[in-house]
């Protein structure tokens, strides 16, 4: 299973990829684990082993990205001001996983709720069209825990319907 | 129905050309798995075909076969015993499992030529689209079905349907009249033409209700009103409940079923003169229990025996495993179709299948079924309309289940939504009180602290008696400074559900409850917490174990009993 931690600040990548850990033992699922910190779909993507941030780059170029596209991704809803780019990933990732043939990864976004208009709206409509985009409400380790858990559980139930 | 095949080992071009032309011989439609799947998902995959609901075979060697069928957990054993359309293709005839069920035809040698068990099998399930299930108990009914519908019908073959309520009494009656409409007496009669009453409605005065079953001819030509019997005369009258009708109603009913069989029975109408016949095909259908009916509410026992071999009864849903996978995959798929159609197809998820592991997971739970297929019926919908509330993306679907049958076995259980999960953990509490992250404050700064209180108070309100609600308020009201306040409130809110669904509550666990990233660092606020409930002059909330590792509910101040455990 494909994980990525889709995280700016390397403290809060650290927190999710110890909560991987933790569950990837406890569930006794082999995890492969990427932390994206550039928030692009296609920007540099870092192997780490759960429980760490410390890795090796992995390459995305061309048809290397279809491979690695992930199964779930904990994703920081970005916001500088500007741009709000949790938003555009999580579009961009929808748009590579159709052209892969993928199916869609369950999004798990894990964030503190910014008061922008455009990350309200993301929040409140997209969900209601895609099930496997999920807000954890706050960006609290117990909450990310057992989301992630449900995610699991449920990428194990679609695995073999 | 399609028949799936699934190959659980290699099997080489030879093997699968014999397997397909055994298939083709079958004459039905099938699916093959596909056979390029590595070996360990292939297992994956033929552990999962119970649970689809649909007719299938397991094709492989006999070594793999016993791995296979010994990999099994509980349930999937349960609905493979109760199964009658499933087989097993293999390279010879003498294998043998303990979970195969041993009183009927499972093992096909795949040299050999012969079909017709299986064929017969599809055939019948093809035959009556509308029964749902693949438990032995269905399939005999589909066969009895089928010999009474090829049978005669009439007055004098009428059919006596038992069951429990929310059995499939009606289904059955519905695949009795399809079925009969193309049998013998279709160019004569129009069975097909299905008329139901309930006994209740024949439950009146009893010329009333004699007029409603005979009809009436007095008077002007208009105001004739023609019965029951005339109006489905060459039709087929299902009384449901018919223990409730009145007694005239079930006499005068009997003795229109004692004429011989193919022959139309004869009776008068209320004020008429002349005799009318009727050939209404009489089904009649009950949930009472027939020995509770001949003792104790005087129905002639010569009632029963007018039915002769044309009796059919129902088990209840909890004795036909195997017929839970089609019956919940169909409700499921209806209740997609139905929310497509009521939405226009706008902001809705893309459709899911119904998971063989929320399935088992069900199954698993052995639950009464006290309602029968009703009870499943209820439980899905439930289950399916969660599963487009956007507050439970993500969330699996044997989770969406546990939501409803970790409260308990019942409907009723079900709908107790709100009350505290026996397995709450503290991530399901903290979803219901946020706020009071005494880790980083500033985490909740975005929000509007103020509303904060209200979701705390009515959650604890509801598990809290009201002598437990003063109890807290006074707790709160009098906590020494600087502990007073808003944070207190959350995190007290947040220990008191957590111990409501639980029978106690450690220190450990509190501390998790209060979204710290590292909980030891907030243990001493927890204890003061915990303790601040549990002694002094504001009597006890929470009361310390004996075996001094938490601190258990005071039973007198929550009103947990009143919630399923």
């Amino acid at each position: 299973m494909k994980i990525w931690i889709v995280e700016d600040i390397p403290l809060d990548a650290a927190k999710a990829s110890r909560v991987v850990s933790d569950l990837a033992k406890s569930l006794s699922v082999e995890v492969d684990l990427y932390w994206n910190q550039d928030l692009k779909v296609t920007g540099e993507l870092t192997r780490i082993e759960p429980g760490a941030i410390t890795g090796v780059p992995a390459d995305v170029s061309g048809r290397q990205l279809g491979r690695l596209l992930p199964d779930i991704v904990i994703l920081d809803l970005f916001w500088d001001g500007s741009d709000f780019r949790g938003g555009s990933f999580y579009s961009d990732l929808r748009r590579q996983e159709i052209g892969a043939g993928a199916p869609s990864s369950f999004v798990l976004v894990w964030s503190v709720k910014p008061g922008m208009a455009e990350a309200q709206s993301f929040l409140e409509e997209t969900p209601r069209r895609d099930r496997r985009l999920l807000f954890t409400n706050s960006k609290t380790v117990p909450l990310l825990s057992s989301a992630l858990r449900e995610c699991i559980k449920s990428y194990f139930e679609e695995l073999f319907p | 129905m399609t028949l799936r095949i699934c190959a659980i080992d290699e099997i080489g071009s030879d093997e699968q050309s014999t397997i397909a032309s055994w298939l083709d011989r079958l004459g039905h439609e099938y699916e093959w798995d596909d056979p390029s799947r590595p070996q360990h998902l292939r297992f994956e995959f033929a552990r999962r075909l119970p649970w689809l609901g649909l007719p299938f075979v397991w094709a492989g060697s006999h070594h793999n076969l016993r791995r296979l069928l010994s990999s099994l957990d509980g349930p999937t054993v349960k609905v493979l015993r109760n199964c009658a359309y499933f087989w097993i293709l293999t390279d010879a005839n003498d294998f043998s499992h303990p979970a195969l069920p041993n009183d009927r035809f499972v093992l096909i040698d795949w040299n050999a030529s012969g079909t017709l068990p299986v064929k017969s099998s599809l055939d019948r399930l093809r035959a009556f689209p509308d029964l749902l299930g693949l438990s032995w108990q269905t399939d005999l009914l589909r066969k009895q079905i089928s010999r009474i519908s090829t049978g005669k019908t009439g007055p004098g073959s009428s059919v006596l349907i038992l069951g429990p309520s929310g059995s499939g009494k009606e289904v059955v009656t519905r695949c009795l009249s399809v079925a009969a409409a193309s049998g013998p007496s279709s160019s004569t009669m129009d069975r097909g033409s299905l008329k139901a009453v309930s006994g209740a409605w024949l439950n009146m005065e009893p010329g009333m209700a004699m007029t409603e079953l005979v009809g009436m001819d007095r008077g002007p030509t208009d105001e004739r009103i023609p019965g029951l019997l005339t109006q489905s005369a060459d039709a087929t009258l299902f009384i449901d409940d018919f223990e409730s009708s009145s007694r005239v109603v079930q006499e005068t009913l009997l003795r229109i079923m004692s004429v011989p069989e193919g022959e139309p029975a004869t009776f008068r109408a209320v004020g008429g003169s002349k005799d009318k016949k009727t050939n209404a095909w009489l089904l009649f259908a009950t949930n009472k229990d027939l020995n509770v009916f001949l003792n104790e509410d005087g129905l002639r026992s010569d009632f029963l025996y007018r039915f002769g071999s044309r009796v059919l009864w129902i088990t209840p849903l909890r004795e036909r495993p195997a017929d839970f996978p089609a019956i919940a995959h169909a409700i499921w798929r209806t209740a997609w179709k139905d929310a497509i159609e009521a939405k226009n197809g706008e902001d809705m998820p893309k459709e899911e299948v119904l998971r063989s592991d929320a399935l088992r997971y069900l199954l698993a739970k052995d639950l009464a079924w006290d309602g029968n297929v009703r009870s499943l019926v209820a439980l899905v919908k439930m289950v399916h309309a969660r599963l487009l509330d956007a507050e439970y993306n993500g969330v699996s679907q044997s989770s969406l289940f546990d939501m409803f049958v970790s409260r308990g076995g019942s409907f009723l259980d079900w709908l107790t939504e709100g009350r505290p999960r026996a397995n709450a953990t503290p991530a399901d509490v903290q979803g219901r009180i946020r706020g009071g992250d005494d880790d980083d404050p500033a985490r909740n700064a975005g929000g509007d602290t103020s509303t904060l209180l209200v979701p705390s108070e009515e959650a604890v309100r509801a598990v809290l008696t009201p002598e437990g609600w003063d109890i807290l308020s006074d707790v709160v009201e009098n906590a020494p400074r600087p502990r007073r306040g808003l944070r207190l409130r959350v995190r007290l809110a947040r220990i008191l559900l957590f111990a409501a669904a639980r029978p106690s509550i450690t220190f450990a666990e509190a501390a998790l409850l209060f979204d710290a990233v590292n909980p030891r660092k907030i243990l001493t606020t927890v204890r003061k917490d915990v303790r601040l409930m549990a002694g002094g002059k504001c009597q006890l909330l929470l009361k310390e174990s004996s075996n001094a590792k938490g601190f258990r509910r005071n039973p007198e101040y929550f009103r947990v009993g009143e919630a399923p455990q």
